[in-house]
C-alpha cells in the first residue's frame, strides 16, 4: 500500500513559493471568477502574494489553509481573521487549522459575517498607495 | 442565494464613481489612474457582496478553495520509484 505523509502531500500541492502562488491563484479564481475578472494580472498576482503573506503571518502553514484563507480575504474582507469571533474559532486547539477554517460558517453568526463585510477596506490591497499617503 | 439589496445599491453607486473616474483618466488625468484601480476593486467587492448572504458565500468559497488546493495533489504526477 502506498502511504503519502502530510509533508509529501504538501510537496505535491506546492513544492515552492512559486507553485504556492499559482495554487492559491487557482483557488481564488475558481472560488469566484467574477470577483477577480476585472483585475489586471500583475495586480492580481500582487494581491494574492499579499494575501499569502497575511495568511502566513496569521499562522497558516499548509497550502490548503493558505488557499482557503486568501479566498476568504477576497470574498469577505482582507481583515476577516481579526474579528474577535473569527479569531476565537481560528485559535481553537481542539481542531486542525483546516477543520477550524471549514467550521467558520457554522461557528460564526450571520451578523458577524455582515460586520466583516461592512468593515471592508479596498486600500488594504494597495500597500504602495498606503505608503505614499503616509 | 437571495441578492443583498444593500450591496446591489452600493454596487450601482460605485459603478457610477468608476465611470466618472474612467472618463477623467481617458481625458488624460494620469493621477486618477491609481485612484481608478482602487475604486474598481471596491466595485468588484460590492458586486460580490451583492450576490447574497456573506455567510453562504464564505461557505461556498471555503469548499471551493479546499477542493481546488487538494485537487492539485491528485493531479500532480507521482515521483518515480527508485
Amino acid at each position: 500500500m502506498l502511504i503519502i505523509r502530510e509533508q509529501q502531500l504538501e510537496k505535491f500541492i506546492a513544492a515552492d513559493d512559486r507553485e504556492l502562488l499559482s495554487t492559491v491563484a487557482q483557488a481564488v479564481i475558481r472560488a469566484n471568477p467574477q470577483r477577480v475578472s476585472a483585475i489586471r494580472t500583475e495586480r492580481l498576482t500582487a494581491m494574492i502574494q499579499l494575501g499569502i503573506e497575511t495568511a502566513r503571518a496569521a499562522g497558516m502553514k499548509k497550502a490548503v489553509d493558505i488557499g482557503i484563507f486568501v479566498a476568504l480575504m477576497f470574498e469577505i474582507g482582507p481583515h476577516f481573521y481579526r474579528h474577535p469571533r473569527v479569531a476565537e474559532v481560528l485559535q481553537d486547539q481542539n481542531y486542525s487549522m483546516t477543520e477550524r477554517l471549514t467550521q467558520l460558517p457554522e461557528r460564526v453568526s450571520d451578523e458577524v459575517w455582515d460586520e466583516i463585510v461592512h468593515a471592508y477596506e479596498a486600500e488594504f490591497w494597495f500597500p504602495e498607495k498606503r505608503r505614499a499617503a503616509a | 442565494m437571495i441578492p443583498n439589496q444593500e450591496y446591489l445599491r452600493k454596487a450601482a453607486d460605485q459603478a457610477h464613481v468608476v465611470r466618472e473616474l474612467a472618463e477623467k483618466v481617458k481625458e488624460g488625468d494620469e493621477k486618477k489612474a491609481a485612484e481608478l484601480e482602487i475604486e474598481m476593486e471596491r466595485l468588484a467587492f460590492y458586486q460580490a457582496s451583492a450576490r447574497g448572504s456573506a455567510k453562504e458565500r464564505a461557505r461556498k468559497v471555503i469548499e471551493s478553495a479546499k477542493t481546488t488546493v487538494i485537487g492539485r495533489a491528485i493531479t500532480q504526477p507521482l515521483p518515480k520509484l527508485k
